[in-house]
């Protein structure tokens, strides 16, 4: 009789740990689906920047700009004298998009070393309540090639 | 004799009474996990419409940037063509047309940068359903681009709102 009592109770705690992994394997579908989501995001936002317009008279992208900043000296660009002026534009982008949608993140450009005389010594930095001990999700980095070597562009999505 | 028995008949009701108490706790954790996990999906299954009518959108050749018949870049959106098609959205015609792609929902367009006074949402797409109980709202990055006029491209937003 006790030896019943005991297999109730051991079929029981069995049903109780399949329906514990089935709801904690469950939930792992949304996180992926959000993380998926951000990626696209990121990587969207980062592929329409780069071939956007940056407001500086003439058909120069943001692109142009960041390859003319490397070397302000050498440009006929005169927003590319301006260290500010790619942070400056973008930042009225980010106001109406990511900032609006609740995304924190994380737009990083790095230059080449060879690079005659970037700004802010070689890496521009928008961050947005990224920390560094923070999940993230980032989009393949960017490259745009230039005559000192290759600009990085990446960004990175945090939650 | 007699008392023993109604003891251990008592032990019955009890132990029973115990096992049902754990059978209704064990059938309203489930219930409140399934329902639980049916509004995820859901909401995934709507968040992943706007996502895909986002897709639809561009793959549209109403609305693609093309040069000699060919797309110029993914993502870039012809300004022209979009301004034509929010003349027409509000007509019958263009939503009978577009519903079977859209479905109920609301696709717009917005330019970010550089900025414009006065700037309104372009609609591409507007069919509204009657008694909705949720919107779930999609926002995709995009270029609007005129290459006819100043070969410029702007920063916009495609705007994808589903009905549920």
């Amino acid at each position: 009789m006790e030896i019943m009592g005991l297999a109730v109770i051991v079929i029981l705690l069995a049903v109780g740990m399949f329906f514990v992994t089935k709801f904690s394997l469950g939930t792992q579908q949304p996180i992926q689906a959000a993380s998926s989501q951000m990626k696209q995001t990121a990587t969207g936002f980062v592929n329409t920047l780069l071939s956007t317009d940056a407001g500086c008279g003439g058909t120069a992208t943001f692109s142009k700009l960041l390859e003319e900043m490397a070397a302000p000296e050498y440009t006929i660009l005169e927003c590319a004298k301006d260290p500010g002026a790619f942070e400056t534009n973008v930042t009225q982008i980010l106001n109406k998009t990511l900032n609006i949608w609740g995304y924190k993140y994380k737009l990083t450009v790095y230059y080449p070393p060879n690079a005659p005389s970037p700004p802010n010594n070689g890496v521009i930095e928008i961050n947005n309540e990224c920390a560094e001990d923070m999940d993230e999700e980032a989009a393949p980095p960017f490259v745009i090639p230039t005559d000192y070597g290759d600009i990085r562009v990446i960004m990175k999505i945090c939650y | 004799m007699k008392k023993k028995s109604q003891i251990q008949m008592g032990e019955n009701v009890i132990i029973i009474f115990i096992f049902f108490i754990l059978l209704i706790f064990a059938v309203v954790f489930f219930m409140k996990i399934q329902g639980a996990k049916t509004k995820q999906k859901i909401d995934i299954d709507v968040t992943g419409r706007g996502l895909q009518i986002a897709q639809k959108v561009a793959f549209l050749p109403e609305v693609q940037c093309t040069k000699d018949n060919a797309e110029i870049f993914s993502g870039c959106y012809d300004e022209y063509s979009i301004r034509a098609l929010d003349a027409i959205s509000g007509t019958k015609e263009h939503k009978e047309y577009y519903y079977e792609v859209f479905g109920f929902s609301t696709v717009s367009v917005k330019k970010i940068f550089p900025a414009e006074e006065n700037q309104k949402n372009l609609v591409l797409y507007n069919n509204t359903k009657g008694n909705y109980t949720s919107i779930i709202v999609s926002n995709v990055p995009i270029s609007l681009c005129n290459f006819l006029v100043d070969k410029k491209c702007s920063f916009g937003v495609l705007k994808v709102e589903v009905y549920t």
